[in-house]
């Protein structure tokens, strides 16, 4: 590294603009003209930008003098997006040059990646929607099914006109069908609201009481599967916030989806569900009694395309996703380690006044 | 739309005895054992089931629910329980529940406790249907470490309807 470092500092100093060059593993060897506030670290694990670091780096230094141009997004250390335009080009073996053009915050650059977000959390959106509609159809036709079931037994049984009618039994019939009906109108109603497009819906006033029911409805299938026990805990009505209800609805389904998944094969599998009010934020929090999640991993899991599924079962866009969803309402989604096994605390503030303006 | 059956129906080739025997057999092959009660509890009729625990997989059944299920002895072993079969969330919870307490705290054989309820064929096309009535449930232990590792239980099952055509 040290030859590299010394050899890439000549070779810098000589060029025009603002240069970095970086090793093949993705380490910083050399720079100029990079803003001191440039966390390299952070930009290495947000781009999430059609091309990733890895893939960028295996083109170039697959192609022996290959050149491409690439759009990369990072945090500066105050928050804020930077956008930029670089070049890359492999010097020599081991080597890349990534010469970067309007390094300075670029509106058009940043409102592609707005774009790019939008775009990303839209077909995130219905990708669970098309993965959840399969099951979601049997959460509805096998209920329906008792439905048909008792109504036609109700129905044999008053055509007789002899029959002595069995009034609890009856009555155990009727039940059931209320029971179900109501149960099959929950899911259709909150798929018909989970699946439109939410994207530039208004933030309103939200019961979260409502968002979790219905969230709830929409993973049932997964739940049921999981044999997990659903628990909301100190829920009220009167506990309420401020965004876009399907996007936080996309948020709850996606951290429900996973506790499922994390308590499969689990003794006495459970999911919490409870509120908490900090300061002048309202957490939303889920918990499960799965594994939780290993301590390697903790820094990884808000990263795009980060997952611990199996090839096929997951694209790790989920938590990704919900993190900037969370993040464009003003609020923080993160994992508490302070209570449970897997806790995960989605924040949001009380009031319309603390939300970034659109 | 018809209910397909409600009527009494003919066990006369079901031995009890050689059920028993079977199911005797099946928990040797497991490397299980249960409460010795358990045979005796087993009635005409009775659907009889060995599922691990906290999976839930099937490792065995004797051939009575055959004669009405639509899945095969594969599908039933390699697939949750859940997955294949729907119940409403009510009777599921309830029965999930006693499964576990049976698997974890029981000793012997006890009554499942649980009223009679509808069982769906969730991935059959026509919605197969059955009314199960529970009958007894004991913990099974792994022979040798003497964990507790499976349920096995009775039920009766009566298939009463499914759909005249695809849904």
């Amino acid at each position: 590294m040290a030859e590299l470092q010394s050899d890439s500092l000549r070779m810098i100093e000589t060029m025009p603009g603002n240069v970095a060059l970086f090793s093949e593993q993705g380490k910083l060897a050399a720079s100029e003209g990079w803003k001191k506030e440039i966390r390299i670290e952070d930009y290495l694990h947000i781009n999430e930008f059609k091309l990733s670091w890895d893939e960028g780096m295996k083109r170039a230094f697959g192609i022996p003098s290959s050149r491409f141009d690439e759009k990369i997004f990072f945090k500066l250390q105050d928050g804020r997006d930077e956008g930029l335009r670089l070049r890359m080009t492999a010097w020599r073996k081991r080597t890349v040059i990534v010469m970067i053009e309007g390094f300075d915050f670029n509106r058009e650059v940043l409102t592609e990646l707005d774009q790019f977000k939008t775009l990303q959390a839209s077909k995130a959106h219905y990708e669970e929607m098309g993965e959840m509609a399969g099951g979601l159809a049997h959460e509805i036709n096998n209920p329906l099914t008792v439905v048909l079931l008792k109504s036609l037994q109700m129905k044999k049984l008053l055509e007789k006109e002899s029959a002595e009618i069995n009034r609890a039994q009856m009555l155990d019939s009727a039940e059931k069908i209320i029971t179900q009906t109501e149960r099959i109108a929950k899911i259709v109603r909150s798929l018909m609201n989970f699946s439109r497009d939410a994207s530039s819906d208004p933030m309103v006033d939200c019961q979260v009481s409502n968002l979790i029911d219905e969230s709830i409805a929409l993973c049932s299938e997964k739940i049921r599967i999981s044999t997990a026990e659903v628990i909301c805990e100190d829920i009220s009505p009167a506990d309420r916030c401020y965004g876009r209800p399907v996007q936080l609805m996309q948020v709850l389904v996606n951290l429900v989806n996973n506790a499922c998944d994390a308590l499969t094969g689990r003794v006495e599998p459970k999911i919490y569900i409870g509120i908490r009010h900090e300061d002048r934020f309202l957490d939303i929090m889920i918990r499960d009694n799965g594994p939780g999640v290993p301590p390697e991993i903790e820094q990884k899991i808000f990263k795009p395309f980060f997952t611990t599924k199996d090839a096929g079962k997951g694209s790790g866009l989920g938590l990704s996703i919900s993190h900037g969803i969370i993040a464009r309402h003003g609020g923080k989604l993160f994992l508490d380690r302070t209570v449970g096994n897997s806790c995960f605390v989605v924040r949001l503030p009380y009031g319309n006044d603390q939300y970034p303006s659109d | 739309m018809e209910m397909i059956n409600t009527q009494v129906i003919d066990y006369s080739d079901y031995d009890i005895a050689q059920e028993v025997e079977k199911l005797k057999q099946a928990l040797q092959r497991l490397n299980l054992k249960t409460d010795e009660k358990f045979f005796s509890r087993v009635e005409m009729g009775d659907t009889i089931e060995i599922y691990s625990y906290p999976e839930n997989r099937q490792l065995y059944r004797n051939e009575e629910f055959s004669r009405f299920c639509s899945y095969s002895a594969e599908q039933m072993s390699d697939i949750a329980f859940p997955k294949l079969f729907w119940r409403s969330d009510e009777d599921q919870n309830a029965l999930v529940k006693r499964a576990a307490q049976v698997a974890l705290r029981e000793n012997g054989v006890v009554s499942w406790g649980l009223p009679n309820h509808e069982l769906v064929e969730s991935l059959h096309p026509r919605k197969r249907t059955y009314e199960i009535k529970m009958g007894s449930i004991a913990p099974c232990f792994d022979a040798g470490s003497d964990q507790r590792v499976a349920w096995v239980s009775t039920v009766r099952v009566l298939l009463v309807f499914e759909w005249d055509q695809d849904i």
